[in-house]
């Protein structure tokens, strides 16, 4: 089997570009372990906060981003791990640490009931507003259900607390924070460059067509959403830790539009680009502080420039300086 | 190998297919004609499990597939090209053919040496994006992708479709060597001597009923007796 068929037309050999050595990646939260002897409380706690916003962004992009589904319910994900987080170590006086994992799941649960709409063929600006509903209704839940959520009030959470040792300040949650936010990005890696993110990838590129190829397009568009609400739950119980205190005003629609911004500011589908996005769209507004009532100004102006310069985000700025910053697992 | 006893399908609101019975042997090419909304297509969709059929059956080798999901008909062996190819655009070549074995895994390296000896001009632009490529070119990467699959039973809906005469003949020599490799098709093929030179037998397809059929070995058929019963 297997003669030429086809006579060879001319050749045009596309280069790959050179990998990254995967070692180099833990030079860098390496290099971030002694910050907190250069930070003060406030600045450290800015820092804490971009480590919120990786996980947050990273699992955003996971559906947006890598799958490609307009579906805009992460702020339900990062409300549904915050509040777990915070009823956990309230009401049962379980310490921080135990409630990372039951938000993920939970989290993910929530992902998992956001995917349904997307799984009955549900699709663009639909698909869109189905699942802003989604988060709008969770928000009206934590505010009808006082007792469990502390109503419009919201929740005072106790400090965080990991193996008994308490988290009592900016430089100790930091250390937590760095080492989840670095587990979800290598996890989320992993699952990207696996037969999952291929297979999200053809999803994303044509749907119909991944199916044709065997591809249970079902399964992965659930898979998907769960492992994002899963991350992004992660987020919110740190978000939980670092704030201390959770109301319903913080899962609102203007925090949707900011973690929207951070995937779109930092790049879709791209986990470099999220975590950039998450630098930058969180430290902005303390650069623009000495500008009172400019900030909101020169936010936006900042936003509408990266997308308009840069429409694949920051992380195509560095794809653009080194061919070694391409990421693999997008392409277009 | 396939046998299909009055199918019955269509879309919300407007059924296509009234009771379409066929069969396709081993190794058999079955070519499907028939005029524009005759439900050719709708008969490889419901085939392949896009298009769920509302009554009737459909045996694959002995097992019921009739409104089984498409990656489930995928894994038995038929595996569609479809006209509109169905390709990932923003992929490179390799990508493509090797999402066409992603259900099997395991050996595909050899697989892949196996396309791109079959067709030495994806070889060479094995990481050229898709989007970028000719009409025909793309033709080809959807035949290979198919081929990663290993198919049993290739669903081919005009695979001479809207390309250049060069490479119609091109993709006819394909299909031949396909069948010469004992792969069993079913073609739906508007350029009908394209249809004639390679099918074993063809069917008329009307109003969403088979009505005709003949079988290309037992006599040559006419070319215009044929266009006259498709069209008439």
């Amino acid at each position: 089997m297997a003669q030429p068929i086809v006579t060879p037309g001319p050749t045009s050999p596309t280069p790959r570009a050179p990998r990254l050595p995967r070692w180099l990646f833990w030079l860098i939260p390496l290099a971030l372990l002694p910050l907190p002897l250069y930070l003060d409380q406030y600045r450290q706690y800015v820092v804490n906060l971009i480590l919120v916003y990786v996980p947050v962004a990273i699992g955003f992009n996971v559906v947006i981003g890598n799958l490609g589904l307009l579906a805009f319910c992460n702020v339900a994900f990062f409300g549904i791990g915050a509040y777990t987080s915070g009823v956990l170590a309230l009401k049962l006086g379980l310490p921080w640490w135990v409630t990372i994992l039951p938000a993920g799941l939970m989290g993910a649960l929530a992902g998992a009931a956001a995917s349904v709409p997307a799984l009955r063929g549900v699709r663009l600006f639909y698909l869109a507003i189905m699942t802003l509903a989604f988060g709008e209704l969770l928000r009206w839940v934590y505010i009808r259900w006082v007792p469990v959520t502390g109503g419009s009030f919201g929740m005072s959470v106790p400090p965080p607390n990991v193996f008994g040792w308490v988290l009592d300040n900016e430089g100790h949650k930091y250390y937590a924070f760095l080492a989840l936010a670095v587990i979800t990005v290598v996890l989320t890696d992993r699952l990207l460059r696996s037969r999952f993110g291929r297979a999200f990838m053809a999803i994303k590129d044509n749907e119909q067509a991944a199916a044709a190829m065997g591809i249970p397009t079902d399964r992965y568009i659930l898979l998907a959403f769960a492992w994002s609400g899963f991350v992004v739950g992660i987020g919110g119980s740190m978000y939980a830790a670092l704030i201390g205190h959770i109301t319903p005003i913080a899962f609102d629609l203007t925090e949707l539009i900011l973690q929207f911004a951070v995937v779109m500011v930092g790049g879709l589908g791209s986990l470099t680009g999220s975590v950039l996005g998450a630098a930058l769209i969180t430290t902005a507004p303390e650069f623009f502080r000495p500008f009172p009532g400019f900030l909101e100004l020169l936010f936006g102006v900042l936003i509408v420039l990266v997308i308009l310069f840069l429409p694949r985000g920051l992380a195509s700025l560095l794809a653009r300086l080194h061919p070694l910053f391409v990421d693999r697992y997008y392409r277009d | 190998m396939l046998v299909a006893r009055a199918v019955e399908a269509g879309y919300p609101g407007k059924q296509i297919l009234f009771g379409v019975d066929l069969h396709v042997a081993r190794s058999e090419v079955v070519a499907l004609l028939g005029a524009n909304g005759s439900g050719k297509s709708t008969v490889l969709n419901t085939l392949s499990g896009f298009v769920r059929p509302q009554a009737g059956s459909i045996a694959f080798d002995g097992e019921e597939i009739a409104g089984r999901p498409p990656h489930l008909v995928f894994r038995r062996g038929i595996i569609q090209v479809s006209q509109a190819r169905d390709l990932f655009t923003d992929m490179s070549v390799e990508d493509n053919l090797r999402l066409g074995a992603w259900v099997r895994g395991g050996a595909v390296a050899e697989l892949l040496d196996s396309v791109y000896r079959s067709f030495p001009r994806l070889a060479e632009r094995r990481r050229q994006q898709v989007r970028l490529m000719s009409g025909g070119e793309q033709q080809m990467v959807a035949l290979g992708r198919a081929l990663m699959g290993s198919p049993k039973l290739l669903l081919l809906d005009e695979p001479s479709g809207g390309l250049a005469p060069a490479f119609v003949n091109e993709i006819a020599a394909i299909i031949k060597a396909l069948k010469a490799r004992g792969i069993a098709m079913m073609m739906i093929e508007q350029n009908i001597k394209l249809a004639l030179s390679i099918a074993d037998r063809f069917l008329i397809l009307r109003n969403g009923r088979v009505s005709e059929h003949h079988d290309t070995r037992a006599g040559r058929a006419s070319e215009e007796e044929i266009v006259r019963s498709i069209y008439l």
